[in-house]
């Protein structure tokens, strides 16, 4: 009975010890980081007065796994987000594209809070982004579809459609949008189903989500002239 | 009062009546969420256990088999017929004892994958490079040969789906920094647009190419 209080006591006792001057005191937590589907440079994640650049991975579609210089000290508190940004996005992102935290883990935390499936001796705090690609609308103007019963099938290739009604009482230009498109990619828009009793042609409607684009924030004036027929 | 007392152990005889022999009127709704993939009428699922059959019309986010299974009663669901348009279904948790854990937390999935055809777009009169067509995101540079048509294969496109063809960029030298795009030929499309049908594209899509115009 006197030994097995004696054990654990010893064990508390030299444990204290070692906490106290720090012996082992090399052992901190490294925060490690895990991006997905990075695809251009800019990214740039912070936590603790460091920053952690992350570059698009050698092979397509990896994962960027990096930690940051720094391990953090029991109990320190840590928030990893781009720089300026939050954890949302926004701030120091890759080009045209946007990362956001996984949600879980949390992004924030204090060292040593959670366990980690790294190792029991080394236990590295985990967090995870993921990026998407940035899209930008799609759309135009329809004019001379002056009738409320006829009504324009648009599509861009197989990716999405709409169909817009004329209007009998105004002869303002009908806006009309698809589905965003992300940046880098083709569009071509055209016409499936000419309305019934009018004559449509589309004009400016092929191109790629490029810079020029981008900066607009997307390809909005592909402009389609409907006629009555005779 | 009293005839309210009767039914209840009317119910609950016949209830114990029913899971005695394996008949399954229980109390625990077997229900599959539909992940995409209907698009038209046509899909029957089938409780293979019981024999039970619910139709799935197109656009519902789950349905529900009629009859109501007793705990531990086994279910196992399958298609029966498929929608005309679709090549396949996939299930999850489609096979099981039935507890409230098989039929509420994780209950049974499908998926149906839509039949897709291929979509080829003859390119007649090329005799320079630089011919680029899109369908929407799908994107093909057109190799000439010689002045003789080429077949070009767009990305296949799903049965019922539509599709629309157009000319991102024409025959010639691409632009570079220093020098302005070299337009060389001027080539139109015809019939690029239309919808997918079960035995082909609905139009021909053709490119002519010819001198600059």
């Amino acid at each position: 009975m006197k030994f097995h209080l004696v054990r654990p006591a010893l064990v508390l006792a030299s444990s204290l010890v070692l906490a106290s001057c720090g012996g082992g005191g090399s052992e901190t937590y490294p925060v490690k980081v895990t991006v997905s589907n990075v695809q251009y440079p800019g990214l740039i994640l912070t936590t603790n007065g460091q920053e952690l650049a992350v570059p698009v991975p050698a092979k397509a579609g990896d994962n960027v796994v990096l930690t940051f210089p720094n391990g953090l000290d029991y109990g320190t508190y840590y928030n990893v987000i781009p720089k300026g940004g939050t954890a949302a996005g926004g701030g120091a992102q890759p080009a045209h594209q946007n990362c956001v935290t996984n949600g879980y883990p949390r992004e924030y935390g204090t060292a040593g809070q959670t366990a980690s499936v790294e190792s029991a001796r080394t236990p590295a705090i985990e967090v995870y982004y993921g990026c998407t690609v940035n899209e930008y609308a799609l759309g135009g103007t329809i004019t001379g579809l002056t009738s409320a019963d006829a009504s324009i099938t648009l599509i861009n290739g197989s990716n999405s459609q709409v169909t817009v009604a004329g209007n009998a009482t105004s002869t303002d230009p009908i806006k009309f949008s698809l589905a965003p498109v992300a940046y880098g990619t083709s569009f071509g828009v055209t016409i499936l189903t000419q309305p019934t009793g009018f004559t449509c042609t589309i004009a400016n409607n092929t191109g790629v989500m490029d810079d020029a684009l981008e900066k607009l924030q997307g390809k909005t004036d592909i402009a389609v002239a409907c006629r009555k027929n005779s | 009062m009293k005839s309210s007392i009767l039914y209840a152990g009317a119910a609950l005889a016949c209830a114990l009546g029913l899971s005695a022999c394996g008949g399954g009127d229980g109390d625990l709704p077997l229900t599959v969420s539909i992940l995409g993939g209907v698009t038209k009428e046509g899909l029957v699922l089938v409780n293979k256990s019981n024999g039970d059959e619910v139709a799935v019309s197109a656009g519902v986010a789950t349905v529900q088999f009629p009859k109501y299974l007793s705990t531990d009663d086994e279910f196992n669901i399958d298609t029966k017929t498929l929608p005309s348009n679709v090549e396949k279904c996939t299930f999850s948790n489609n096979k099981a004892r039935a507890n409230y854990y098989t039929v509420y937390t994780s209950a049974p999935t499908v998926f149906c994958t839509i039949k897709t055809h291929p979509l080829t777009v003859t390119v007649k009169g090329l005799t320079d490079a630089g011919l680029v067509l899109v369908n929407g995101s799908d994107r093909q540079t057109v190799t000439p040969n010689g002045g003789a048509d080429v077949p070009v294969k767009m990305v296949d496109i799903p049965e019922d789906g539509p599709y629309g063809v157009t000319i991102l960029s024409q025959p010639g030298t691409p632009a570079t920094a220093t020098t302005p795009a070299q337009q060389t030929q001027t080539c139109t499309i015809s019939g690029g647009s239309g919808n997918m049908t079960a035995t082909g594209p609905g139009t021909t899509p053709v490119v002519t190419c010819g001198p600059k115009t």
